[in-house]
């Protein structure tokens, strides 16, 4: 039994690489939807503050967060799926490789990643806490940790291992603006810290 | 196979387990998984209606529940009158019994702690789940984590959905309930809610409010306790204010002549915010009044709080003023 399992572990093992991206990019949208849900609010505040929100404002914030948060998921999905099979990160290879794109891609990846993490960490909770009651909780957590390792930190790795050499420095900036909104919002919004500090 | 080999690919099942979870909680999560739910039954051959993705943002299905509560209205046996005392308050009350037929007064009573929204909200989802979304907001440093758009977010997917129907639907019906009325005194509609052509346009589209002939200089009145939302000026509406109430509810008031408040202002119900006008795309003197709840918008004039019953027999009758 014990032999039969560590040889479908190793075969799904051997396979990982054709399917753990899926996992990576959906740990981060859970992160990006934790954030965006905050987005039509903040949406809302800047337009009003520009002098830009007619009376019929509020579905066009809400549009707009729907808009970015699929915006965002393809440009994830893009991103992990050119990177598979990607060296692992080296400074000295991002040192070679740096540019806008490669600077805005750890910084929006954590916050999302530890965000999408903790969304799923309070899913397992959910799900368990009917038959556990308050054990459930510590196994939420043990899952966004193990969630966090398996697919955030192994994701991001390969995300800096996947650069390409950069033809301008500022390569990727159009980027920025999307990716660093949604990671501020995601840091700020998504992540169970604020409170205790 | 060498052992460097052996050790990469360890943990397979693991890994294909959270990468199962992550993307289950992605399908039915987010809008992106709606997306893909729907393209996946699309090419299927499922028969399947697009998802609203603005759902995922701002409470879905209300008007409809709205919009039945508020053919309700008129069905007076239906409304309870007084609350006892230290009992769930009016006009929480009637909305409660409108939208959650299903829930007793005497349940409402029994559960009542102080906040009509947070013993809605346990009715509907019980106790428990409740306080584990509030104490999860709490922990990501939200302010004002006890009300429920704030800890939303943190509840089960399933659990949000039913309690963006029931809990944000009574509350928002509470809120329209308790209203104040924009102009105080006499006045005329001059344009109800509903499709029209519009006076100055000649377009064929939906009036998204109620038109109150007025003269310039009458005082606008915030319906509802609130929070200035924005204030501004533009060619169609002339100068406008827009208020939050909370639980999705919206109003703004158009053709102003003086905008008394500025952005961010709180407000209280019937306190004065603006001075009606004739500015903007209009053709006469006149506010142009409109609720929203949610992303739509909703007739008020049947939830005018002296004409709820047989208040559409008016509408129609005056002269359209434009708006």
């Amino acid at each position: 039994m014990f032999r039969a399992l560590v040889a479908i572990d190793q075969a799904l093992g051997a396979t990982r690489p054709g399917w753990r991206w899926i996992g990576e990019v959906s740990l981060v949208l859970l992160g990006v939807h934790l954030a965006a849900d905050r987005l039509d609010d903040a949406v809302l505040g800047f337009l009003a503050s520009m002098g830009w929100l007619g009376p019929d404002g509020t579905p066009v914030a809400a549009y707009l967060a729907v808009g970015l948060e699929l915006l965002v998921a393809a440009r994830v999905a893009a991103i992990l799926l050119l990177s598979v099979g990607a060296p692992p990160a080296t400074w000295a290879h991002f040192k070679a490789n740096w540019s806008i794109e490669g600077v805005v891609r750890p910084l929006f990846w954590v916050p999302t990643a530890a965000a999408g993490a903790w969304v799923l960490g309070m899913a397992v909770e959910d799900a368990l806490s009917p038959y556990l009651g308050e054990p459930a909780f510590w196994l939420g957590v043990i899952a966004a940790l193990i969630a966090g390792w398996r697919l955030g930190i192994t994701a991001l790795g390969r995300l800096i291992g996947g650069l390409f050499p950069p033809k301008r420095r500022t390569d990727g900036w159009m980027w920025a603006l999307p990716l660093l909104l949604t990671a501020s919002l995601a840091a700020r919004y998504g992540l169970p810290v604020w409170g205790w500090l | 196979m060498s052992e460097a080999l052996r050790a990469s690919r360890r943990l397979g099942l693991l890994d294909l387990g959270l990468v199962l979870l992550a993307a289950g909680a992605v399908w039915t999560h987010t809008p992106v998984g709606a997306s893909l739910d729907y393209a996946v039954r699309r090419t299927l051959g499922y028969e399947v209606t697009a998802p609203s993705l603005t759902a995922y943002f701002m409470a879905p299905a209300k008007r409809e529940l709205l919009e039945r509560a508020i053919e309700d209205l008129g069905e007076t046996t239906l409304i309870p009158t007084e609350a006892p005392e230290n009992g769930f308050p009016q006009p929480y009350r009637t909305a409660a019994a409108l939208v959650m037929p299903e829930v007793l007064p005497a349940e409402l009573d029994e559960a009542w702690d102080g906040s009509p929204e947070a013993t809605l909200e346990q009715l509907v989802l019980g106790e428990e789940l409740r306080t584990r979304a509030v104490e999860r907001a709490r922990t990501a440093g939200l302010a004002d984590a006890e009300r429920y758009a704030v800890h939303r977010p943190f509840l089960p997917a399933a659990a949000a959905r039913k309690a963006d129907a029931k809990v944000e639907a009574a509350m928002a019906l509470g809120k329209i309930l308790d209203m104040q009325w924009p102009i105080a005194g006499e006045h005329r509609i001059s344009s109800g809610y509903g499709m029209r052509t519009h006076p100055v346009t000649g377009v064929h589209k939906l009036h998204n409010g109620v038109d109150l002939a007025v003269p310039v200089g009458t005082p606008v009145l915030a319906i509802q306790d609130g929070k200035v939302a924005a204030i501004g000026e533009d060619q169609a509406n002339g100068r406008f204010v827009v208020v939050d109430h909370g639980s999705n509810v919206r109003t703004s008031y158009c053709h102003l002549d003086e905008q008394l408040v500025k952005r961010g202002d709180v407000v209280t119900r019937g306190v004065l915010i603006a001075k009606s006008g004739n500015t903007g795309r209009s053709t006469g003197p006149h506010l142009h009044f409109t609720l929203r709840v949610g992303k739509k918008t909703v007739d008020p004039l049947p939830l005018k709080p002296r004409e709820r019953s047989g208040a559409r027999e008016g509408l129609g009758a005056g002269e359209d003023l434009g708006g």
